[in-house]
């Protein structure tokens, strides 16, 4: 019973973590935070596994729930000092990233998340919006105003 | 910055490590949390479990390796048994699970996940200890709590 769902996320793990782990990271700024993050959504889905249909619902939903998740811990955050990306590059974009990971933290929730998943991480507006629970024209907004606001910061 | 120079800065903000133990780590919060709350639900089981497995015949001190060995055979063989008609209601009950909206059907189905989960993870224990009475005894206590789960659903209007 329900093994199916049991096997969707395990699937999805196999499949996702890798680019859950670098959507978390960027939206927490640490490894250790980002797969915590992980482990959270993956065990809130586990919990809602008899509500999920298919794998494709299963992977949306741990998207949902990942970014969720760090958005409320950045808001947690919100009193405390931002976080500091720990750099571990040192190619020639390493400055420049530093720049951006600080103008991006200057973007409300919304706008970070859809412009983490849809520039760095090339998510489609059909998939940002399903995971995002808005419309895919409203991902589109956010996505040209959250480029705007970065180009001015920047 | 252009437009240009921006998209390419973000794709360069993709991040990945190497993280081979995150799986296992889920895995294990899972079994944790599942444990504490059917941790209850299995104590009451070993109990009715002692009083009314086959097991309790050889655990007297007389009892030799191979009446042990026979009695343990003879379990399996019950088990085996009982697990196949769970299999067959537990069918009957998916489509009921499946179909129904109504929240006690709901509650039924969360507490069947949780005794599949103990029963997946005492099915491992067992793979390394298939000689320990006290985990069939567990066993076997998990299957009837799922037996009358399963019951109770079919029978649900």
């Amino acid at each position: 019973m329900f093994g199916s769902a049991r096997a969707s996320l395990e699937n999805v793990f196999a499949v996702h973590c890798a680019r859950m782990k670098s959507v978390a990271f960027n939206l927490l700024g640490s490894e250790a935070d980002a797969e915590d993050a992980v482990q959270e959504a993956f065990l809130k889905a586990h919990r809602s596994l008899a509500s999920f249909r298919g794998g494709a619902a299963v992977r949306t939903w741990i998207y949902r729930a990942l970014i969720n998740t760090c958005l409320d811990e950045g808001r947690r955050r919100a009193r405390r000092p931002a976080a500091e990306f720990v750099e571990t590059g040192t190619d020639a974009w390493q400055d420049l990233r530093v720049e951006l990971r600080r103008a991006i933290g200057m973007l409300d929730g919304r706008s970070r998340a859809v412009f983490l998943l849809s520039a760095v991480e090339g998510f489609s507006h059909a998939e940002i919006a399903t995971m995002l629970e808005i419309t895919e024209t409203n991902s589109r907004t956010l996505l040209l105003e959250a480029r705007r606001r970065l180009q001015e910061l920047l | 910055m252009t437009p240009e120079e921006l998209d390419r800065a973000a794709r360069t903000l993709r991040r990945e490590w190497e993280s081979p133990d995150l799986w296992a780590e889920i895995q294990r919060r899972i079994w944790w949390r599942r444990v504490g709350a059917i941790g209850g639900l299995i104590a009451a089981g070993i109990v009715v479990g002692l009083l009314l497995t086959p097991v309790r015949r050889v655990s007297a001190p007389s009892a030799s390796p191979l009446l042990t060995e026979e009695a343990m055979a003879d379990v399996e063989r019950t088990e085996r048994a009982y697990r196949a008609s769970i299999e067959r209601l537990d069918r009957l009950a998916t489509v009921k699970l499946r179909t129904g909206k109504s929240p006690l059907l709901a509650a039924y189905g969360e507490k069947l996940r949780l005794l599949d989960s103990a029963i997946a993870q005492l099915d491992r224990e067992m793979q390394s200890n298939d000689f320990s009475a006290h985990l069939h005894v567990q066993m076997a206590a998990l299957y009837r709590d799922k037996q009358q789960t399963l019951e109770k659903v079919v029978r649900h209007e």
